[in-house]
């Protein structure tokens, strides 16, 4: 009779020689591409770059199970509902079953039902899943999901039925230290009973970040939905003038916006690179940078794949004194968009079948683009007015999570 | 085998992640039970070292901070994923999951060492991957010396009844033994 310490032996060599074969470089490449370490390092105020800390990573908001009341808000940049604290019906739980939750490609802010296999099926390609989706057992159940940005640790631990708009609850309070200030896009798939549905409902996601929260109507007798063009409830549009003159120093062109430089080089000197943006869905190969901006001045996505970082892509939002040579800048309306740059602008709309780029702009929100060889701009539109603009190489022009 | 890397041995993250990786992936595969999830983890665990090397370089022994990271991580995934299995089944989605092992030849032994409670299971994935000490898979289990002596002691035991094996192992608990 054999020993179980000489199996245990044999076995463990065994899974050894096939760790050994990992790509080591590859995987150190990774860490150090993904994850920047904490570091805090200089502001560079001659590039103009402000990557702000991370305001939104304290937006969490937290609430009792059950009752919906708010318990914390994050600070200034929270953007907290307000259907709970200003329903005088006391909010109710709804039982569910939490189908897949995982890391995801379906941008931020998605939020879709499926009410047949075929839909959820769809869902579960469109959110990058592998392997078939399970069986569920759609005469009983719906599947709603959403794609938010998730604390490490953080659990789905309650539906909340608040006067017909139903809200996930997350506790974040069994974090473990070590992942304490992670968060990552994760899409979570959700079965509700139908025999518990009303005949129509509203689903409603604090998706973090700083982004307002997203809802979708669902008819639990339809086939399938996806989430409702961008959400009202966020900050008001930036209103600026449909057209302007740049002021000085801050025109907008297909290399630049302002001093900041698309391919500017960036010395670790001049970077703040948070470990947690708010954004925190990159293009695979590429690190983010904080985008938070209250100075209202471009700000710049460091790719540092190549070895040296460069800037990737510059945002700029809500400041309307940035202007292209045609005065177009954060104000300006779809229909100047149009006028000025005809055949050459395509908009990308939330609705699957109307976005021209195969989603490439975005699929989630209305955005509009323009290219110019090698470089593109985007415009994001909120009420078909121009409230964030993205200057970006063409292969990577297209959304990243509303970070602009 | 010397014991996980020193800060003055390791230097850099860089040079820590060289020296450790393998040895994390092996670790996480052992946790997992499936190679692929376990390098997926690794990588998780070595990001989170990652990010608090300015801290974690200056421990005295990172690698095992970052081998108590992989049992965390370990311990979560099985959570969520028996929360989620516990849910499909109730969907009538998925049939039990039949938890894979890194090599047939040893589909028997690893269900039962994927059945061992993960602390268990951690500490005998340290011994025997590692050859580490006791004192060792204390530290980076985060428990005294004495638990790992039963956490070894009762796995050893555990898959010899079950798989019709000899074992070292006593009857009596080492802490009985101890006391």
């Amino acid at each position: 009779m054999t020993r179980i310490e000489d199996d245990l032996a044999a076995m463990a060599r065994e899974v050894r020689e096939q760790a050994a074969e990992v790509d080591v470089e590859a995987g150190l490449a990774e860490v150090t591409r993904a994850r920047p370490p904490r570091r805090t390092w200089l502001l560079g105020a001659a590039a103009a770059i402000v990557l702000v800390a991370l305001a939104a990573s304290g937006a969490v908001l937290l609430r009792d199970r059950g009752d919906a009341h708010v318990v914390a808000d994050g600070g200034p940049t929270s953007t907290s509902t307000t259907t709970a604290t200003t329903s005088t019906a006391p909010a109710s739980e709804v039982s569910f079953e939490l189908v897949v939750e995982g890391a995801t490609s379906v941008p931020l802010g998605t939020l879709t039902y499926a009410g047949v296999a075929d839909a959820f099926a769809d869902q579960w390609r469109m959110a990058g899943f592998d392997g078939t989706p399970p069986e569920v057992d759609f005469d009983r159940w719906v599947v709603v999901s959403f794609t938010r940005m998730a604390a490490c640790g953080e659990q789905l631990v309650a539906f909340v039925d608040d006067g017909g708009v139903y809200e996930p609850v997350f506790d974040d309070s069994q974090r473990p230290d070590e992942c304490a200030e992670s968060r990552s896009a994760r899409t979570y798939g959700v079965a509700l009973d139908r025999a518990r549905l009303p005949d129509r409902f509203k689903m409603q996601v604090d998706i973090g970040g700083g982004h307002p929260p997203q809802r979708l109507e669902v008819q639990p007798t339809s086939a399938s939905a996806v989430r409702l063009p961008t959400d009202r409830s966020g900050p008001p549009p930036v209103q600026g003038p449909d057209l302007a003159l740049p002021e000085p120093g801050r025109e907008i062109t297909f290399d630049r916006i302002g001093e900041v430089a698309l391919g500017q080089r960036v010395s670790s000197a001049e970077v703040l690179i948070e470990e947690n943006p708010p954004c925190g869905y990159w293009p695979r190969g590429r690190r983010g940078s904080s985008h938070d901006d209250p100075q209202q001045t471009p700000t710049g996505l460091v790719d540092a794949s190549g070895g040296t970082p460069v800037l990737s892509a510059v945002y700029l939002r809500r400041n309307t004194t940035y202007r292209t040579a045609s005065g177009v800048g954060v104000g300006t309306t779809l229909a100047t968009l149009e006028r000025i740059y005809g055949d050459e602008l395509v908009v990308d709309d939330p609705d699957p079948d109307a976005t021209p780029t195969d989603g490439l702009i975005a699929y989630y929100r209305r955005v509009a683009g323009v290219r110019r060889g090698d470089h593109a701009l985007a415009f994001y539109l909120r009420d078909d007015v121009v409230e964030a603009v993205k200057l970006s190489g063409v292969d990577v022009w297209g959304d990243d999570e509303g970070c602009a | 085998m010397s014991i996980v890397g020193t800060v003055a041995e390791v230097g850099s993250f860089e040079a820590f992640f060289r020296e450790e990786h393998v040895a994390v992936v092996a670790l996480c595969s052992w946790l997992t039970g499936d190679p692929a999830a376990g390098e997926d983890l690794a990588q998780e665990a070595m990001a989170t070292a990652h990010r608090r090397w300015d801290e974690v370089g200056a421990y005295e022994r990172p690698g095992a901070f970052v081998r108590r990271v992989a049992v965390n991580l370990a311990s979560n995934e099985r959570r969520r994923r028996a929360r989620r299995d516990g849910a499909l089944r109730r969907l009538r989605a998925v049939p039990e999951r039949q938890e894979p092992g890194p090599h047939a030849e040893h589909d028997e032994l690893w269900a039962e060492v994927a059945s061992l409670p993960l602390q268990q299971r951690a500490a005998i994935g340290l011994r025997y991957l590692e050859d580490r000490s006791t004192a060792e898979i204390a530290e980076a289990l985060g428990c005294a010396e004495a638990t790992v002596r039963v956490h070894l002691h009762r796995a050893h035991r555990q898959l010899a009844e079950r798989l019709g094996r000899t074992t070292d192992a006593t009857n009596a608990d080492p802490e009985e033994e101890t006391a």
